[in-house]
């Protein structure tokens, strides 16, 4: 008895002591984006929305702020319609191997390092003559979360009964128009999805951007050039703005996904 | 009167794979056709050419006299009913049934009654608000034909559509599906596997194999004068001898069968004496009755393996030869004191019984 509790009581304290690891320093940025004193430390004196007002009066926070939400639509938008195209074109094949090989091959990238991502990017750019922007990160971003759509979008038309296309086309209905009526509203859950997450993904990306937007500033590219000139509480204000960008962002995604029809 | 389908020379290759071998079926107007065969025959493949979901690789599709082989499957004259609905998940029964109509721009009040019609016809009236993910099989089946039938097409196609109906439902669909067949007086070609199905239903049956048409005719043709063994083993169930033809008169043949026994049956095709032939005979025209001291030398006789006892009969197997099985289908009375060992003398009426070419083609 004595010896099974000891053991739920190890139990606890590390599943604690993981939780705290996981969550504390996000927890702390957060915290200190509130407290009134310029300075990190503990106590905390008192609370204010100071940082907040000062991170949004600042124009390079504002400019980077448009910027990463900019890239996240383009993200969410081109991911979608190119991933979409693809799991559909991949699922029409009529030869298994290949559909495999080329499934393959467009989730491939989740696992490519974001460093070999960005460089590659940049002397692909470079040799082509495009000029390091917004536009290069933005095909950047679109190409990261590629696989994520396409990932979503498989899983969605693996159970997809094609025989109701079938019926539309059999009952008058042209391609387009089956598409419309049909396809389109019983993957649009899915689609939505898969589009909330590329923007999830391409709103804190870094590594990429870095390589490939030049003088332009995202918000994470900019809190890594505010970190250099030491931490400044608005950096807090504008991580925790993220973060909360993010977590709708994420939530919004797995409450579309859940309400899919199957 | 032009035929409502013909289908000329229709050929149809997935890569090496030949599906359908030069196939030619010509289906008048208003006549209930099924194509009957084992999954793989090319069934499915010739009514999703009629459709236009598949492109013949050679041949010729035509509806009501026009040709319509290069024509898509969304402005040829055909619908279609598949194996398990197909219905929009995301649309009520009511605009999954109105969906056809919606596209050729029919007014709403217009739409309205039609469904309502349709619905009424597939006695589904008051359903129309449902949620067809919330059907029953048999219902998902009715609103697929009122669908299907919604803007009176002049071919109505069936691909197995109560395969995954239970046999009580599916009874009772098959019949219903009849009736409404004659009421409408449209065509309707039926896809399926199920042998009963084909001959409850149809006007007329092809029977398919290995991506040929092995006959085409009526049911009562088919199951009294199948043109195969293929085709006789394939409806009902039937007993084939091997045997040499020893004499033809007035059209009744003697054969020799292994056993050294000389039976009578009736040849539809002219063979020599001396072929070697297949007897095929229907359980329910063998006659069996225990062995009597007075049999005649050549007799057919043989010992009972096993009795099956069915309700309605009993399906008896007698061995005529070591290898040879001769299956009886008999009355309940008839089997009393028919079990296994009794030894028996087995007959039928040379009418009942058909000479078949052996080997021929399938």
């Amino acid at each position: 008895m004595v010896a099974g509790s000891w053991r739920y009581v190890w139990a606890y304290v590390f599943v604690c002591a993981v939780m705290l690891y996981l969550y504390v320093p996000i927890a702390v940025t957060v915290l200190f984006s509130f407290a009134n004193s310029p300075r990190l430390s503990l106590p905390i004196e008192g609370l204010t929305l100071d940082w907040y007002s000062r991170a949004l009066d600042n124009p390079l926070i504002v400019t980077a702020l448009r910027n990463t939400a900019l890239l996240a639509a383009i993200s969410a938008v081109g991911g979608c319609l190119m991933g979409t195209a693809f799991a559909f074109g991949v699922l029409k094949l009529r030869q298994e191997r290949t559909r495999r090989v080329l499934l393959g091959l467009g989730l491939l990238p989740a696992v490519v390092p974001l460093l070999v991502i960005g460089v590659a990017l940049a002397v692909f750019f470079r040799t082509l003559g495009s000029k390091p922007g917004l536009f290069n990160a933005a095909v950047g971003h679109v190409l990261i979360s590629l696989p994520f759509v396409v990932l979503t979008l498989n899983a969605r038309l693996e159970t997809f009964d094609f025989s109701v296309l079938e019926a539309a086309r059999d009952l008058g209905a042209t391609p387009g128009r089956a598409f419309l009526d049909i396809t389109l509203p019983l993957i649009r859950t899915s689609v939505i999805g898969a589009g909330l997450l590329a923007a999830a993904l391409s709103l804190d990306e870094f590594v990429v951007t870095w390589f490939n937007v030049g003088t332009e500033l995202t918000a994470p590219v900019l809190i890594w050039g505010l970190m250099r000139r030491g931490v400044d509480p608005s950096i807090n204000a504008l991580a925790t703005m993220l973060l909360a960008a993010l977590l709708v962002l994420i939530l919004a995604a797995t409450m579309t996904s859940r309400r899919a029809p199957q | 009167m032009i035929p409502a389908v013909e289908v000329l020379g229709v050929g149809k290759s997935f890569g090496p794979f030949v599906a359908l071998d030069s196939v030619n079926l010509v289906v008048h107007q208003n006549e209930f056709v099924s194509l009957l065969g084992a999954s793989g025959c090319g069934k499915t493949t010739l009514l999703r050419i009629i459709a236009g979901f598949e492109s013949p690789t050679r041949g010729q599709v035509k509806i009501a006299g026009e040709d319509v082989t290069a024509q898509p499957p969304h402005t040829r004259p055909t619908n279609i009913v598949f194996q398990r609905g197909a219905l929009f998940p995301h649309m009520s029964v009511r605009k999954n049934i109105g969906y056809s109509l919606k596209l050729r721009k029919w007014p709403k009040a217009r739409i309205d009654e039609q469904v309502d019609r349709m619905l009424a016809l597939v006695r589904l009236d008051g359903f129309g608000d449902r949620d067809p993910q919330k059907l029953s099989g048999g219902q998902v089946q009715r609103v697929a034909l009122a669908r299907a039938l919604a803007c009176e097409p002049r071919v109505l196609l069936l691909d197995e559509p109560m395969s995954a109906l239970d046999l009580k439902l599916r009874q009772q669909m098959q019949l219903e599906l009849r009736a409404l067949q004659r009421r409408l007086g449209a065509t309707f070609i039926f896809v399926t596997h199920d042998q009963t199905e084909a001959l409850v239903m149809s006007d007329r049956i092809a029977v398919m194999n290995g991506g040929r048409v092995a006959q085409f005719a009526t049911p009562r043709d088919i199951y009294r004068s199948p043109s195969s063994v293929f085709v006789s083993d394939f409806i009902g169930q039937t007993s084939f001898i091997p045997c040499e033809i020893v004499a033809v008169a007035d059209g009744i043949a003697s054969l020799r069968i292994a056993s050294g026994a000389i039976v009578q049956a009736s040849m539809a095709r002219g063979l020599p004496v001396g072929a070697k032939a297949v007897l095929s005979v229907r359980p329910e025209s063998v006659r069996l009755s225990a062995m009597t001291a007075t049999l005649p030398e050549a007799a057919l006789t043989g010992d009972i393996r096993d009795a099956i006892y069915l309700g309605p009969s009993t399906r008896v197997s007698v061995a005529i030869h070591p290898s040879l099985l001769v299956w009886a289908e008999l009355r309940d009375e008839e089997a009393v004191g028919l079990s296994p060992g009794v030894k028996v003398s087995v007959s039928w009426a040379p009418e009942a019984a058909l000479v078949i070419e052996e080997g021929a083609p399938s």
